[in-house]
Formats: structure tokens, C-alpha cells, sequence
């Protein structure tokens, strides 16, 4: 009886440790598939380019940003198959996934190996720079040789900044790809103030505005916070990926990185803020605010916030905040790798990559595609509100909360093809970001990507010091002239040289790679 | 006599201190669920609501299908799983309560396996998924991760070989009774303390549950009120992030704060209604388990 008993534990105790290495014998095989299928991907591309009309059918599964259900996805997959069935015989499925859930939902779907063809890049942890990283997505430098509408339609420096590691991995989408910044504020007060803003030109510039406000509007405060967040620094640094070892003024030639918090800029904008806050010309608590400065400005509390300035931003204010609002322009557009960071990928289970390549380059030219799948179903998710400007809006008795297909248009591959959505937008709002990005200077270190493998531990020890700094000397909480030093410090004993001289050093390699 | 009275006033305070933790955060959100979204950005949270408006839950209950149809998710869900969970559970505990069970200590040690040693997101993502084919179907909500805990059955295991003496099941079998009819007719009538335990342990588990939403649901006809609220907090997270203001993303279709606060009052709600008639059983359960096991 005893002797059973035993050999029974021992049995269990091997079959739990075969169970065990199975698995990770499992999960090794399957990551070490991802090379070979390369090599697949290169045979097939150069058959598809010899008979390009009698492809075998084959199905795309798409994933892309951005809340709608699932009936209304079925509905524009099944519409997308149509126009790509004659083409390519091709059929697509779609998913949606909110902006927070979606790299959640894609680590997942990626690890299990579901049949995913064509992806969006999300903001964490399915971002270009991790998902090439870790090898979840394919290289599509041989590919893109099979699509050259698509190579060209992007431009040299653009294909740049979705390299890692020399690889292509990713195609930019097509949108603003620069950004200026500036302060947005309530039009309706500032025409009361009757104030003349064609003067500023500096941040500190704003500073008649803001008194002005605080003086004629008791109550409200001139300058809010996004969440704890000034909404953008008011400064023409190229970080480079992170904000450690930054270009302090991307304009001038110098290829020098420096410690941004250690720079005269940062030390100015902090002096300028908490000089601005003991005046109470930002809101009380802005480091800690919870809540997003257009809730604020919508209640009727707020003046205006710091943000990101492009072509058709007035627009968009207006409907995140539902109050005409104006941009004071504070910084003029200039272009990083970082504008860049939006993309569409490829992901190593995909068992077609030229099928996928196809498609997306389908999704990127031809406006009849791009349309369906960045604003769904004509008359049902969407009409003309003006059918020969181009201009559309939702259909009567749909609204962007009750939608269930929802608007991101620069989510998907190129919104510049599509209609431009708002009935009250202005229909050269693609044009203008065309021009947007063609007058946009070019940052030197635009194109160039940190390889931060070798320095993760120093990463994250300065991730935490950040936080426990930054925003509130942003925010005007804390004295710049005890603060700062303190935070160098602290950056310091976390490691910040070695981060800024590994990075001094990857840059000076590209820089010179790109000049030979 | 003094000090004992100084003693007693003193645990008071701690609890007093300590149950206006918990209470006054829930009634910040009873108060802000029934205040305007306008009074609640001008003036602020406040205990009491200023003047009270029931827009947020007549938008809710009236205009809002998804939270009526996240409910019946939830009530469904919760109802499916906390009976065939407790079954499982009593079965399990009342088979490893006795002693001359062949194999006991194989399944005791099978099931105290479970406790120190799991598979870890991926690998169970992949097992239901793609060997189960549980994903966007009802059972993907009852199945991973809440359906059985060992804990709870170690629990009834205990109960019931500290409880049910021996003699009374013999008694039984001497008048003919079957295993069966014992656990059904002797057994669990002397039970109902572990069993009204286990059922709301089971059961608030099931109803607070969002993980397995978020990991195997993207079909929002399947949305539990729980998924919902934490899908609504999730964007709000998001858009409050850095990453979404510095590539400058808006969300036009937020719901209100009042509204997010009537979501959660809504959810809680089934659990305030239920706690009383558990609670006599709740302490009994837990206790008798803990100090004679």
C-alpha cells in the first residue's frame, strides 16, 4: 500500500515537470520561428510579383486602435472585402481595441500565436520600438521592394525613423509628422479681453495675457493642466527617445547631447512657471490636478492649456473642449524620430507577410478603402455634409459618444487620402498638413533610434526620479532653485552620465554612417 | 474598571477611524453620482450633494442599453458560476473530509499544488484559448481563474471534518442512506455557515470580476458591468497619461464623471443589498474554519 503511494507521488511529480518543460519547450520554438519565416516571406513575394491576378484566397486579420463594436467592425470588414476580393482575392477580418486595452489585447494575441496579419502600433508595449525589439514583428525591407507605390508615397527621412536595428519595421502613417506647440485658450474671452496676441512670441510672452485674465474673469484660472501634465515644453528639444542626453536646440548643428534638466532652457521655463503659479496664474494644484484641462475649460473654469500645435488643432480643441477656441502659436513646427511614432506592422505569425503588405498598401493609397475603414459605413456611420469640399460628419441622431464605430483617423494608414470628418472643418486641412510637413524643420537627430538594451537599469532608477520631479517643477509647485539641484543630484546617483554617454556614442556612429 | 473603559473607548476610536475609511470615499461617490456634471467641475466633490440631479442615473437606465445588458451579464454570470463553483468546492472538500478517501493524499497534494504554483497569464491565455475555445463565448467570464479556489475548498474540508462527527454519518449509513443522500440530507443541512460563506465569497468574486473580460471578451455584447466601468476608467487613464498628450489625442465620447460614479454605485449596489443576509453566516463560517482547522 505504502509503495503504491509513492510511486504514485513520483508519477504525479513527473507529469506536473513534463507538463512544465513542454511548455517552455513550446514557447522557445515558437520564438525562434520567427526568423525563418524571412526567408519563406522572400520566396513568396517574387511569385505573387510574377502572377499578381490569380492569387490563391487568402484572409488578412487586422487589429487597429480605437473603441466600436463588434457588428459595425464585421460590417466595413465585410464592405473592405469586397473592393479587395476582385483585386487581390483577398478577405479581411477587423478588431477594435481602446487606446489603453489595445497592447494589453495585442501582447496576448501575439504571445498565443492568433491569426493576426496587420496591426496598428500601439502606445507601451506594442509600440515599433518594443515590438521590433523583442521580434513580435517582421523586417520589411524585402517586401516593400514588391510595393514600390508604397515605398514612394513615404518619404526618405520617414522610412528612416522606422528603422531599428537597420530594418524597416514599420509603415509610418500618413499624418502630421511634426509638431509645433503652443497655448490654446477660450476665444470667446479672449475677444472680451480684447488683447493683442500678435506680440507673443515667447512663452513668456503670455505673461499681460494671463494677468489680464486673472484680473477681468475672477475664478477662473488662466493656465490649467492635463492630468498633473503641462501638456508639451515650450522649447525646440529633440529628445531622441527618452529624456535623457537630449538635443538642447535642434535648430543649431550641434550634435552634442546633453542632460536636459541640467540645460538653461529647462531652468528657465521652470524659474518662468513658478513665478507664474505664486502669482496664481496656473491653477492651484496643477501637478496634482486629475482631471483633463478641456473637462476644466468646458466647466467654464479654465482659460487655456499648453499643447501641441498642427494644422486643424483649433478644430479639435473645439470639439474636445465644445468652445471656440484659439491657438497662440509659441514654437514653430519642427520633426524627430519621435513625431513618428505611429506605424502599421506586420507580426511574426502573419503566414502571408506580401498578402498583408498588399492590403496595406491598398489601405494607404486608394481613398475609397481608407475612407471605409477610418470612418465605416457611408449613411450609417457617416455622410457628406458638403460632398464637394470632401467634408463628412456623422449622420443625424449619431453622435461621437453614441457612435459605435469611432472616429480616430489618424489611427489608420494615411488619413491625408480620406475626407476630412467635421462639417464646420476646413477642407484643406490635408493639404495644409502636407505643406505642414514638407515647411517643418528637420531635427538632425530626426531617424536615429536609442538602442537603450544596455543601460535598462539606469533607465529606470532616472524613470523614477523624473517623476518625483519633474512634473511639479513644470507645474510651478516646487522652487526651481532648491528643487533642481536636488533632482541633478538624485539623476546623477541614478546613472544618468552612463545613459548620456551611451547614447553620445550610438548617435556619433549614426551620425557618421549617415554622412558617408 | 477605569482602564478597561479607557481600553474599550480607545479600540472605538481605532475603529471608528478605521470604518470612516472605508465608508466615506463610498459616499463621495453616492454624493458626486447624484450632483450635476456642471456643480461637480465648478465646485468641486462634496459629501453631501448641494442639490440633487438624477440625470446621470436616468441616462444610465433609460438611454444607456449597455450598462442594462452589462448587468444581465453580470447577474447571469454570477448566478451560473457561484452555484456550479460551490458545487465543485463542496464536492471537493467534502471527499478530502474523509479520512479513508483512497488517494486522499494525492488529491489533498494535487490541490494544494494549485495554491503555490500557476501558469502564469500567457500560458493560460493560450490553454483557453486555443485548446478550450473559450474566447467572446459566456463561458470565458465562469470559467478561468474563478470557478474553483483552492483556498475555499480547504476551507469546506476543514468545516466539515470539524463539524460533522463521524457518528452522525454512521447513523446514517446504519439506516440505509447512500454517500449521496448523506452529503445531501445529513451533511449540508449542519453547513449552512461554510456554505453561506463560500456562496458570497464565490459570488463577489464573480460580480467584481474584470479581468477575464478584459483578457478573453472583445465582443461588446458580452461586456459585464464591471468590464465596462473599468473599460470607461481605462480610457480615462489613458487620455490623463503623457503618451496620449504628447501625440495629442482627444476623446470627444468620455463619459461624465457622474455618470462613471453612478456605474459604480450601480455595481456595488446588488452587494449591499445581499451582504446583510450573509454577514450573520459570514463571521461564524470564517471563524469556526480558522480556529479549529
Amino acid at each position: 500500500m505504502k509503495n503504491r503511494k509513492r510511486i504514485f507521488a513520483a508519477l504525479t511529480a513527473l507529469a506536473l515537470l513534463a507538463s512544465m518543460t513542454s511548455c517552455s519547450a513550446e514557447e522557445t520554438a515558437s520564438s525562434s520561428a520567427a526568423p525563418p519565416q524571412q526567408s519563406e516571406a522572400e520566396e513568396t513575394v517574387s511569385q505573387a510579383e510574377e502572377q499578381p491576378v490569380e492569387q490563391e484566397p487568402y484572409t488578412v486579420a487586422i487589429a487597429a486602435l480605437g473603441d466600436a463594436s463588434t457588428e459595425a467592425c464585421a460590417e466595413v470588414a465585410e464592405a473592405a472585402s469586397k473592393i479587395l476580393e476582385e483585386k487581390y482575392n483577398t478577405t479581411v477580418t477587423l478588431i477594435r481595441y481602446g487606446y489603453l486595452e489595445y497592447d494589453q489585447q495585442m501582447q496576448l494575441a501575439l504571445a498565443g500565436g492568433e491569426k493576426l496579419d496587420l496591426i496598428s502600433s500601439g502606445f507601451f508595449s506594442c509600440s515599433l520600438d518594443s515590438a521590433a525589439a523583442s521580434g513580435q514583428v517582421l523586417a520589411l525591407n524585402e517586401l516593400l521592394e514588391s510595393s514600390s507605390e508604397l515605398y514612394a508615397a513615404v518619404t526618405e527621412e520617414d522610412w528612416r525613423c522606422m528603422q531599428r536595428g537597420g530594418q524597416i519595421y514599420g509603415v509610418p502613417n500618413g499624418k502630421e509628422h511634426a509638431s509645433g506647440y503652443g497655448f490654446s485658450c477660450v476665444t470667446e474671452m479672449l475677444e472680451q479681453l480684447d488683447y493683442d496676441v500678435s506680440s507673443i512670441e515667447e512663452e513668456a510672452d503670455l505673461e499681460g495675457l494671463l494677468r489680464a485674465v486673472k484680473e477681468t474673469f475672477p475664478g477662473v484660472d488662466p493656465i490649467v493642466t492635463s492630468g498633473g501634465n503641462m501638456g508639451g515644453v515650450m522649447s525646440y528639444r529633440d529628445t531622441l527617445g527618452n529624456d535623457y542626453g537630449v538635443l538642447e536646440d535642434c535648430r543649431t548643428d550641434s550634435t552634442e547631447l546633453v542632460n536636459w534638466f541640467a540645460t538653461d532652457t529647462y531652468r528657465s521655463i521652470c524659474d518662468l512657471h513658478y513665478r507664474w503659479a505664486q502669482e496664481g496664474l496656473i491653477m492651484a494644484d496643477a501637478s496634482s490636478n486629475s482631471e483633463t484641462a478641456s473637462t476644466l475649460i468646458a466647466a467654464g473654469t479654465a482659460f487655456g492649456y499648453f499643447h501641441n500645435n498642427k494644422p486643424g488643432i483649433e478644430d479639435e480643441d473645439e470639439s474636445a473642449t465644445g468652445k471656440e477656441m484659439t491657438m497662440i502659436p509659441i514654437i514653430d513646427a519642427y520633426s524627430t524620430t519621435s513625431n513618428l511614432s505611429e506605424c502599421w506592422m506586420i507580426p511574426y505569425q502573419c503566414e502571408q507577410p506580401e498578402r498583408a503588405l498588399q492590403v496595406l498598401s491598398e489601405m494607404y493609397l486608394n481613398p475609397e478603402l481608407g475612407n471605409l475603414f477610418a470612418y465605416g459605413i457611408e449613411s450609417k456611420h457617416w455622410e457628406f455634409a458638403d460632398e464637394e469640399q470632401g467634408l463628412i460628419d456623422f449622420p443625424e441622431g449619431v453622435s461621437a459618444s453614441t457612435t459605435d464605430y469611432s472616429v480616430a483617423a489618424w489611427a489608420w494608414p494615411n488619413e491625408l487620402i480620406l475626407y476630412v470628418f467635421g462639417a464646420d472643418a476646413d477642407p484643406e486641412l490635408w493639404k495644409k498638413t502636407d505643406e505642414f510637413n514638407e515647411t517643418a524643420f528637420q531635427s538632425v537627430g530626426k531617424g536615429f533610434s536609442f538602442d537603450s538594451s544596455s543601460v535598462l537599469n539606469e533607465i529606470a532608477a532616472c524613470n523614477n526620479v523624473v517623476s518625483k520631479y519633474d512634473n511639479p517643477l513644470q507645474a510651478g509647485a516646487l522652487d526651481p532653485a532648491e528643487a533642481i539641484p536636488k533632482f541633478l543630484e538624485e539623476l546623477e546617483a541614478a546613472g544618468i552620465d552612463a545613459i548620456i554617454s551611451e547614447k553620445q556614442s550610438q548617435f556619433d556612429e549614426w551620425l557618421a554612417a549617415q554622412n558617408s | 474598571m477605569r482602564s478597561d473603559k479607557a481600553s474599550r473607548l480607545g479600540f472605538h476610536l481605532i475603529l471608528l477611524f478605521f470604518s470612516l475609511c472605508s465608508v466615506l470615499p463610498f459616499l463621495l461617490m453616492v454624493s458626486s453620482s447624484l450632483t450635476s456634471e456642471e456643480a461637480l467641475i465648478r465646485d468641486g466633490y462634496s459629501f453631501l450633494p448641494r442639490s440633487l440631479d438624477f440625470s446621470s442615473y436616468s441616462y444610465l437606465l433609460l438611454q444607456s442599453q449597455e450598462v442594462l445588458r452589462g448587468y444581465g451579464i453580470s447577474v447571469l454570470t454570477t448566478v451560473i458560476g457561484t452555484v456550479s463553483g460551490l458545487a465543485i468546492t463542496v464536492l471537493y472538500g467534502y471527499a478530502l473530509s474523509w479520512e479513508g478517501l483512497p488517494g486522499r493524499r494525492f488529491f489533498s497534494f494535487f490541490l494544494f499544488f494549485t495554491m503555490l504554483f500557476r501558469g502564469g497569464l500567457v500560458p493560460s491565455y493560450i490553454m483557453w484559448t486555443q485548446m478550450f475555445h473559450i474566447k467572446n463565448t459566456l463561458a470565458a467570464l465562469i470559467f478561468p481563474n474563478l470557478l474553483m479556489n483552492a483556498f475555499y475548498v480547504i476551507m469546506a474540508k476543514t468545516y466539515f471534518s470539524a463539524n460533522i462527527p463521524e457518528s452522525v454519518k454512521d447513523a446514517a449509513r446504519i439506516d440505509g442512506a447512500g454517500e449521496f443522500r448523506i452529503l445531501l440530507r445529513i451533511v449540508l443541512p449542519m453547513s449552512s455557515p461554510i456554505l453561506a460563506t463560500l456562496t458570497l465569497m464565490i459570488g463577489l468574486g464573480y460580480w467584481n470580476d474584470w479581468m477575464n473580460g478584459l483578457y478573453y471578451i472583445s465582443s461588446d455584447k458580452l461586456y459585464s458591468v464591471q468590464v465596462l466601468l473599468n473599460k470607461m476608467l481605462m480610457n480615462i487613464q489613458f487620455l490623463l497619461s503623457g503618451v496620449a498628450q504628447s501625440s495629442g489625442i482627444e476623446l470627444s465620447n468620455l463619459p461624465a464623471t457622474g455618470i462613471r460614479m453612478a456605474i459604480a454605485v450601480l455595481g456595488v449596489l446588488p452587494l449591499l443589498v445581499a451582504y446583510p443576509f450573509f454577514q450573520r453566516y459570514f463571521v461564524r463560517g470564517i471563524l469556526i474554519g480558522a480556529i479549529k482547522g
